[in-house]
C-alpha cells in the first residue's frame, strides 16, 4: 500500500465533470443561523442538524458499529 | 508466538493472499509509519450457534461459509468466562467508559434464561470501575414472551427484532425449518413492547430489503409497533456471487425502493422514529460522520466471539467465501487486542486508503465510503472494489443530498439568502 493517509483522494482522477473536493458532496448550511436551527420543528432534518450541533459540541471519535441499531 | 504474529500467519494461511487485503495491507509497516488502530468498543457474542428459522437469506447458514457446523451449539460456561475476563483487559488498557455488547447468534434466546443469566452476570461483574456496559440482543422475536421480556428488563438488555414488513413480504424469506412463515408469531411478541414496562428495551426494527415489495406498506408496517430505530439492509451479496444479476446490476431497484421510504419517512412533519441508514446519510451530507458500516468512513470498531471462543471480523463476511471471518484468534489464548493486527480488522479502519480507484474518482465517496464491506467483494481481487450495490447507493445519496440541500435553501431566513 502506498499510503493510508487522506492524500491517498487526492491523486484520484475526479469523475469527469464533477469535482472531488470535500465541499461539493455536502449540503450547503453556511447561510443557516443557529437560531435557525434551535428554532426549528421536529422535522427530520431539524432532528439531524441537532445531532450534528451535538456531535460538534462533544467531539468525539465516532466509530462504525455493528449493523443493528442498538446502541 | 505472540498474537499478533498469529493473526498473521493465520491471515497467510486461511484467507486468500492474492486479494485485498491480504496483499497489500502490512499491519506492522502501518504501525511504523505511525498508524495506530482504533480500539473494539462493541462486542458481538455469538451465544447460540444454532437457529430456529430457516431464513432463506441468512448470512451464516445459507452462504459460502458453513463453519457454524463445527462450532459449540451453545458458548461454554468457560468460554464466557474468559470472555468477560478479555473485554475487561481490553477497556482497561484503552480506558473505554462503556463497551457495547451485542446477544447474537444464530438465535441468542435458544440459550435459555439460565445461561444468559450468567453471561450477563459474569460480563458485568467483571467490567473495571468507571466503564460502563450497554447490552443488546438481536432476535428474531419467535421466543420473545412476557416472561423473557420481564428478565430483559430485569438485564437491561436492549432488544433489536427482525421484521421484513408486511406479513407476506415477512414470510417470503423468513420462514421456519418446516416452511412456515414466522410473522404471525413475531407480530405477536411486538405487540407485547406497546406495554409501558417494555418500551424501555425496545431497540428497534431491523428490515432486510425486498425491492418487489411495496416500500411505503413495509416502512409503515414497521411504524406501526413504535419502535424509536428502523434500520434498513441490502440483502447480502458481492460480485462473485449468484444473488446479484447482471439485470439488476445496471439497474436500480435497491436505491429505488429505499428513495421511496425516504421520502415517506423525511415527510412527516413530526419525525416518527429513527431510520439509521437515512439519518447516517443525512449527517454524512451534512458533514458529519456515520455511525453505521452500510456507508460513510468511520472505523469499524467492532469484534466477534464466536461459541468457540474464536475472535472473528464481522459475521456477514461469511456471504463472502469460506473462513473469511477468521483471524487465528481465540478468546482463552489471545488479548483480544491482537484481532488489530490482522489486515482485514485494520482494513476497515483505513478510511480513504480502503476504497479502490474508482471509487476515489466518485464524487460521492466520502458518503457512500463504497457501502458495506462484505458488498464489495470479488473473487480474485478481494474487497477493493464499488460496492455492488454501487449503483443502488449513488441513487440513494443523490436522492438524499437534493432533498436536503433544497430543504435548507427554504428554511434560511429570507435576510441570509
Amino acid at each position: 500500500m502506498d499510503s493510508f493517509a487522506n492524500e491517498q483522494a487526492d491523486g484520484a482522477e475526479p469523475e469527469s465533470g464533477l469535482d472531488a473536493e470535500r465541499g461539493t458532496d455536502l449540503a450547503d448550511v453556511s447561510r443557516m443561523s443557529l437560531t435557525d436551527i434551535l428554532a426549528a420543528d421536529e422535522t427530520v432534518l431539524a432532528n439531524s442538524l441537532r445531532r450534528l450541533l451535538t456531535e460538534l459540541d462533544r467531539p468525539q471519535e465516532i466509530i462504525a458499529s455493528h449493523q443493528n441499531y442498538i446502541r | 508466538m505472540s498474537g499478533a504474529a498469529r493473526s498473521q500467519d493465520v491471515a497467510a494461511a486461511t484467507h486468500p493472499v492474492d486479494e485485498w487485503p491480504y496483499n497489500g495491507v502490512d499491519v506492522a509497516d502501518l504501525r511504523i509509519r505511525g498508524w495506530q488502530p482504533t480500539p473494539f468498543r462493541e462486542f458481538i457474542l455469538k451465544v447460540h450457534q444454532r437457529c430456529n428459522l430457516a431464513c432463506e437469506y441468512c448470512y451464516v447458514y445459507t452462504m459460502a461459509d458453513q463453519s457454524w457446523r463445527a462450532r459449540p451449539p451453545v458458548m461454554p460456561a468457560g468460554i464466557v468466562e474468559a470472555v468477560a475476563s478479555r473485554i475487561a483487559e481490553h477497556a482497561s488498557t484503552y480506558q473505554l467508559s462503556q463497551v457495547q455488547i451485542v446477544l447474537h447468534g444464530g438465535e441468542p434466546l435458544l440459550a435459555g434464561r439460565e445461561r444468559l443469566h450468567h453471561l450477563v452476570s459474569t460480563l458485568r461483574a467483571a467490567m473495571p470501575a468507571g466503564c460502563d456496559v450497554a447490552l443488546g440482543m438481536q432476535t428474531n422475536g419467535v421466543l420473545l414472551d412476557a416472561a423473557i421480556l420481564s428478565f430483559l428488563r430485569e438485564h437491561s438488555i436492549a432488544v433489536g427484532i427482525s421484521l421484513d414488513g408486511i406479513g407476506t413480504d415477512h414470510d417470503t424469506y423468513r420462514r421456519g425449518p418446516d416452511g412456515r412463515g414466522s410473522y404471525a408469531t413475531v407480530r405477536r411478541a411486538l405487540k407485547l413492547f406497546g406495554a409501558a414496562e417494555n418500551r424501555s428495551i425496545f431497540a428497534g426494527l431491523l428490515c432486510t430489503i425486498n425491492p418487489v415489495s411495496d416500500p411505503i406498506g413495509c416502512y409503515e408496517e414497521l411504524l406501526a409497533y413504535r419502535p424509536p430505530a428502523i434500520d434498513f439492509l441490502f440483502p447480502h451479496a458481492n460480485w462473485s456471487s449468484a444473488a446479484r444479476s447482471t439485470a439488476t446490476i445496471r439497474t436500480t431497484p435497491h436505491g429505488d425502493w429505499l428513495v421511496a421510504a425516504f421520502e415517506r419517512w423525511y415527510r412527516a412533519p413530526r419525525q416518527e422514529t429513527r431510520v439509521r441508514l437515512f439519518e447516517d446519510i443525512i449527517s454524512l451530507v451534512l458533514g458529519g460522520a456515520s455511525r453505521s458500516e452500510q456507508v460513510g468512513l468511520s472505523p469499524v470498531g467492532m469484534l466477534v466471539i464466536e461459541t468457540d471462543g474464536g475472535l472473528e471480523q464481522v459475521d456477514s463476511l461469511k456471504s463472502t467465501y469460506a473462513g473469511a471471518c477468521g483471524t487465528g484468534l481465540n478468546v482463552v489464548d489471545d488479548r483480544l487486542d491482537a484481532a488489530l493486527d490482522n489486515p482485514g480488522i485494520a482494513a476497515r479502519q483505513l478510511g480513504l486508503a480502503a476504497l479502490s480507484d474508482e471509487c476515489l474518482r466518485c464524487p460521492v465517496h466520502r458518503i457512500c465510503g463504497a457501502g458495506h464491506y462484505a458488498h464489495r467483494y470479488r473473487a480474485g481481487v478481494g474487497f477493493r472494489n464499488p460496492s455492488v450495490y454501487c449503483a443502488d447507493l449513488r441513487c440513494l445519496i443523490d436522492h438524499i443530498r437534493a432533498r436536503v440541500s433544497e430543504d435548507i435553501a427554504q428554511r434560511v431566513t429570507p435576510s441570509r439568502r
